[in-house]
């Protein structure tokens, strides 16, 4: 009405000139946000690792050791100690790159473990995802936009059977048909991609089919029902009202507004998919985290168990965190809206 | 609104919705219109009675071996064939039911209550409460459900009972999520700040006024949950972590049935393979169809919300 514009320009002006710091500031939240929650995973999983009534001795135990010894083993380990501090050393030792030795294989230490073990389960996860993307997004965006088409049933049938199928159960059936038709049994000896590439990949890709086929699931279901969702809006209606060819409203109006939900709840999804590895590293023989993180917790090995519990919850929280900076990039509101509340 | 309302006493009654076609009608319709959910009705159903009567439907001992019969595939005799000792399947996969309807429903349950509670005072307190909780939440959610039970049943207690009570854990926070947002909107309706007016206190305005208005969200995200249990319970007793394949009381768990050390006796009778595990899915699609199905009846906004 009546006002004056300029101070409307002036608060404009502000909110260019603030835009890198507000974007910073984003980052940083997020960043202490996430690094909190690494905390609260160490102080759990050490808790539960040691409150517990018998420890790595009782183990060892089975092989009976006299008393004395078994207190200088006590002492030589930490074991004796209280609480708080032995998990201070521990915090510290992780901040320093140092996570403790494991107590059996001649204590070798925690961390070649990890390094071993993380680049087989960095690729299974980025293979699995990569299907599951690859297949996911332009099933779900074809069957919301040819809704209740032949593919639309098709798509959406193959979905449900993959959400109820459990990863282990098609793991099963694969290696036993694999096993029955075409003599296939997963290699007993695991070869790095730098190694030999196509080796690698020869033993990758059933695992990483099976995994991504349940992850695929879930994508293609979040795509669609998101795409549903836009083409609802008033925006895509107007597009079509303009007289817009369908090819224009679908690929500037709709898949550009609903892509963007879909990376976050992939992201958010990377939670089950590292409870999934376990199974399908397991099955398949591959020495991953999670066939480390299963072995080392049948024998109670603790630091090897507190390594990779924590590597895990890492990969989680690293997951979250580059999800919430690509959302942040790709859609402002997020950014600015945080900036005000929440 | 209320000055058009007639100020007569209406004698109210309750009228089914069978009432205007009657029961058998109602049902052939609400079945013609959604197949699907009544077949997973069924299904359901069916197994709800496989694992209240498992002792009577059995026709085995699950736990019985008989040496002369190994691996044998499915006959008259034995319905899914035997194993490598020479169990029955077919009674297995009965009592294997139990296991998994059990757990599926129990961790529901609590799932369901702990995540409305939090998600409900999360949601009205607001503030530090509400930022405490948010990030125990979130770390609580960084935590791989499966990899936390396996510490728990190696080196706590393994069992029905820890996976009941770690998962509700887990699980509680997606609830909470879902319910503090569907509150936050609901903090500020009206008939909220009537209630706060005449002075209700706020234990009273969460029990009372808020809770029953987010139990449509909750009985949805509760039906997914219930499919995901019993994969999370088939999936540790597989890793040999769960239920245990001759566990004296409950005989068996559908994942235990799959363990990988069966792998080359499974490749020999694949059927071994494939009764265990299509019960499993069989009863994990009948819970997520329906629950799709009560989603759009309940509330249709949640599709997309969940997955």
């Amino acid at each position: 009405m009546g006002l004056p514009r300029q101070p409307v320009r002036l608060v404009q002006q502000a909110r260019i000139a603030g835009k890198g710091q507000v974007v910073t500031g984003y980052i940083l939240r997020r960043g202490a946000a996430s690094v909190l929650v690494l905390l609260l995973i160490t102080v759990i999983t050490f808790l539960l690792v040691h409150l517990q009534k018998g420890d790595v001795l009782t183990v060892k135990l089975r092989q009976r050791l006299p008393e004395e010894q078994v207190q200088a083993l006590r002492a030589e380990l930490g074991l004796d100690r209280p609480l708080w501090e032995q998990y201070g050393d521990w915090l510290w030792g992780v901040l320093r790159g140092n996570l403790g030795r494991s107590f059996f294989r001649e204590r070798q230490p925690v961390w070649e473990r990890i390094q071993a073990a993380l680049p087989v389960t960095l690729e299974l996860v980025s293979m699995a995802l990569a299907i599951s993307v690859i297949t996911g997004v332009p099933i779900g965006v074809v069957s919301a936009i040819r809704r209740n088409s032949v593919l639309d049933q098709l798509g959406r049938f193959l979905a449900v059977i993959g959400l109820a199928v459990p990863v282990f159960w098609l793991g099963t059936v694969v290696l036993v048909y694999g096993g029955i038709w075409f003599q296939y049994s997963p290699p007993l000896t695991f070869t790095y991609f730098w190694d030999d590439p196509l080796k690698n990949l020869e033993t990758m890709w059933l695992p990483a089919l099976v995994l991504g086929y349940n992850l695929s699931a879930i994508t293609m279901r979040i795509t669609r029902s998101t795409v549903l969702e836009v083409m609802r809006q008033d925006y895509v209606r107007t597009a079509w009202a303009k007289g817009l060819q369908e090819r224009l409203v679908v690929t500037r109006h709709v898949l550009s507004n609903s892509l963007i939900p879909v990376i976050t709840i992939i992201g958010n999804q990377f939670v089950f998919i590292m409870g999934a590895t376990v199974i399908v590293e397991y099955l398949f023989h591959l020495p991953g985290i999670g066939f480390v993180a299963l072995e080392s917790i049948t024998t109670r090995d603790y630091n090897l168990v507190q390594a990779t519990v924590l590597v895990v919850g890492a990969m989680v929280v690293a997951a979250n965190f580059l999800v919430d900076l690509i959302y942040a990039r790709l859609d402002p509101r997020v950014r600015l809206g945080a900036s005000a509340g929440a | 609104m209320a000055k058009e309302e007639p100020q007569v006493a209406v004698p109210i009654a309750f009228y089914p919705p069978w009432t205007r076609l009657g029961i058998a009608g109602w049902l052939w319709r609400q079945i013609r219109r959604e197949p699907l959910t009544a077949l997973s009705l069924a299904v359901l159903a069916t197994i709800v009675v496989m694992a209240i009567f498992a002792p009577w439907i059995a026709t085995h001992d699950p736990l019985a071996t008989d040496l002369r019969a190994r691996l044998e595939g499915p006959s008259f005799h034995h319905f899914f064939g035997t194993d490598a000792i020479g169990r029955d399947v077919f009674s297995r996969v009965v009592y294997g039911a139990r296991v998994s309807l059990l757990v599926g429903v129990t961790t529901t349950l609590a799932t369901t209550v702990l995540g409305t509670l939090v998600g409900i005072v999360s949601g009205y307190l607001g503030g530090v409460v509400d930022q405490v909780l948010q990030r125990l939440m979130d770390g609580i959610q960084a935590i791989p459900a499966l990899i936390f039970l396996m510490l728990v049943a190696a080196i706590w207690q393994q069992g029905m009972l820890s996976v009941v009570v770690v998962l509700a854990i887990l699980i509680a926070p997606y609830v909470a999520r879902l319910v503090r947002g569907v509150v936050l909107s609901l903090r500020e309706e009206q008939f909220v700040m009537a209630a706060r007016a005449m002075g209700a206190n706020p234990l009273r305005i969460m029990l009372v006024h808020i809770l029953p208005n987010v139990m449509a969200p909750v009985i949805v995200v509760a039906s997914i949950v219930v499919g995901g249990a019993i994969l999370v319970e088939g999936a540790l007793s597989f890793l040999g972590l769960g239920i245990p394949a001759d566990d004296p009381l409950w005989k068996t768990s559908w994942g235990a049935m799959l363990k990988p050390e069966n792998l080359q006796y499974m490749q020999r009778a694949p059927h071994l393979a494939l009764f265990p595990g299509a019960a499993l899915a069989l009863t994990v699609l009948a819970f997520n169809i329906l629950g799709d199905s009560l989603r759009d009846r309940l509330d249709p906004r949640l599709r997309g919300a969940l997955y």
